[in-house]
């Protein structure tokens, strides 16, 4: 049965003071795509909910035109991520596993599980080539200095470039 | 049957809500703006608002926090839907005053199930559902007491506390409709000054079936202010969970004082062309008067033998689709002459039967 909102893909975009809450009609395309876009710098909002992260449930504000800076972005929170945010490909699993992971970017910790080959290398998968967003599954984010604060979802998309540690179990999830 | 307001600026989601709760049996109206959801809200009272956070302008928890402070508002169940679903936003919603709350996506069984357990609690700590019903037509001869009387019989017999009130400033014939003496009348009330709900228990009579009546006098009086007239509906409407109103059948300031403080107006109608006229004034006066459309309801009543207009044709007429539409009861007038109301004396008629679905 369909479910009811399912057809925007809703995102909370976190830079290092602020969350951005945005509804996006991605147009045929998936949210992994545009961030990880070589030929744009920047990610255009329909509109933008701001709220501070000390306040993060309080809206500060709506616009109705925003742009991102992607290399400024921490990370990208999708509570329920349907097939608008990642390519869907059964052939590119082939020999991967799901890796427990603790990554720490400023202001935040996450947990989660990544997607990587059995004999994983931490350098491979921190090299910014293609993909400037490393995904982590069932995530959640937490704030450092005020460990209530969470904010979790099906999928978190992480600027590799905000990356200050990553940790993985040495165990399969 | 609950009236739930959805404010929501997603016209796809305002859509499959619309759907979704109308095959649950409740009337539903939408909004996509957090201000028009507010004038919306104050107007039509609805039992339950379903509410979202990300909207432009006014965002959700504003919505919210501005209903728990009016109080013609606060006492409405409040649900907000919202795709912001972290833990955050769910103390968000509830700090805004808000009954509770849903992430979205959301499968549409699980809503409707919160919908209704948020209508249920509603009801158990506030009473059945209030709602004021003005019955009106600007032709007399249509029916209008007769559907009044039976109407509040029917919810009577519910067991929803019902009072009927005979707005006219004379003569009503709600108590010759219920064999009551009306030795008091709602003009005796509205003289005597008292504001209070207990002075105005003074003036009711109660039918058999336990049905209060507000009767009007037998001889013509000077009609009251209309501000008596708003007041004695807001008692009323704190003591009684229906008010049923029989309106005078001329339009003038009375006559707009009760369509502005009821939540519904019945405009009755029967199938000749002289009803159809009086109809079509009707809703131009109420229109002027700046009565939402929303709470304008349409019923047919076959009150004479011969078959007269074309349902079909009477809608297209007057743009207006019908909530109802009463069978002609041979019945009928015999129950009038003997102030035995169909609804008690003969509750399987075609006619009562009728009435019952409408208040459903």
């Amino acid at each position: 049965m369909t479910q009811l909102g399912a057809r925007r893909l809703t995102a909370d975009i976190f830079a290092d003071s602020h969350r951005i809450s945005t509804q996006m009609s991605l147009r045929g395309r998936v949210l992994g795509d545009l961030l990880n876009d070589p030929n744009t710098s920047y990610l255009e909002l329909d509109i933008a909910y701001v709220s501070r992260i000390d306040h993060p449930g309080e809206i500060l504000a709506d616009y109705s035109l925003s742009i991102v800076r992607k290399d400024r972005l921490t990370f990208i929170v999708v509570a329920s991520m349907g097939d608008m945010a990642l390519k869907q490909n059964p052939a590119l699993k082939m020999g991967m596993r799901l890796w427990p992971v603790f990554v720490t970017v400023p202001g935040f910790e996450i947990t989660g599980q990544i997607e990587a080959p059995v004999n994983l290398d931490l350098r491979t998968l921190m090299a910014i080539g293609v993909e400037r967003f490393v995904p982590v599954f069932d995530a959640k984010a937490t704030l450092s200095m005020n460990q209530s604060v969470e904010f979790g979802g099906e999928l978190v998309l992480i600027n590799k470039t905000a990356i200050e540690v990553l940790c993985v179990s040495s165990k399969p999830a | 049957m609950a009236t739930i307001l959805v404010i929501d600026d997603d016209l796809d989601l305002q859509q499959m809500l619309r759907l979704m709760l109308q095959r649950g049996g409740h009337k539903v109206v939408t909004t996509g703006d957090g201000s028009d959801g507010l004038a919306k809200a104050k107007q039509l009272h609805p039992e339950l608002a379903i509410v979202d956070v990300m909207m432009p302008g006014m965002n959700g928890y504003q919505v919210v926090r501005k209903m728990r402070d009016d109080p013609d508002t606060a006492n409405t169940a409040i649900l907000v839907l919202t795709a912001r679903a972290q833990s955050v936003d769910r103390e968000a919603a509830l700090a805004a005053r808000a009954d509770d709350y849903m992430a979205k996506p959301v499968a549409p069984n699980e809503l409707l199930t919160k919908v209704n357990e948020l209508l249920a609690q509603r009801t158990a700590t506030q009473g059945p559902a209030q709602e004021t019903i003005a019955l009106m037509s600007l032709r007399g001869g249509v029916g209008v007491t007769s559907l009044a009387v039976n109407l509040a019989l029917a919810w009577q017999a519910k067991n929803r506390t019902t009072c009927l009130i005979d707005l006219k400033p004379g003569p009503g014939h709600v108590a010759l409709h219920l064999r009551l003496n009306a030795k008091t009348t709602w003009i005796d009330w509205a003289n005597s000054g008292d504001p209070s709900i207990d002075g105005l228990a003074n003036y009711l009579l109660t039918h058999e079936s336990g049905l209060s009546v507000l009767a009007a006098p037998v001889v013509p009086a000077p009609p009251a202010p209309p501000d008596r007239v708003t007041k004695l509906i807001g008692l009323l409407r704190e003591k009684f969970a229906r008010v049923v109103i029989d309106m005078p059948s001329n339009w003038d300031v009375l006559g707009a004082s009760i369509a502005a403080a009821s939540d519904l107006i019945w405009l009755v109608i029967a199938p000749e062309v002289g009803s159809l006229q009086s109809t079509v004034g009707a809703m131009r006066a109420l229109k002027t008067a700046r009565i939402p459309d929303e709470r304008l309801q349409l019923i047919a009543n076959q009150s004479m033998a011969k078959p007269g207009l074309a349902m079909q044709a009477i809608e297209k007429a007057l743009g207006h689709g019908f909530k109802g539409s009463l069978p002609y009861d041979e019945a009928q007038s015999a129950a009038i002459a003997q102030g035995l109301p169909l609804m008690t004396s003969q509750s399987n008629s075609p006619l009562a039967v009728a009435i019952r679905s409408l208040t459903i």
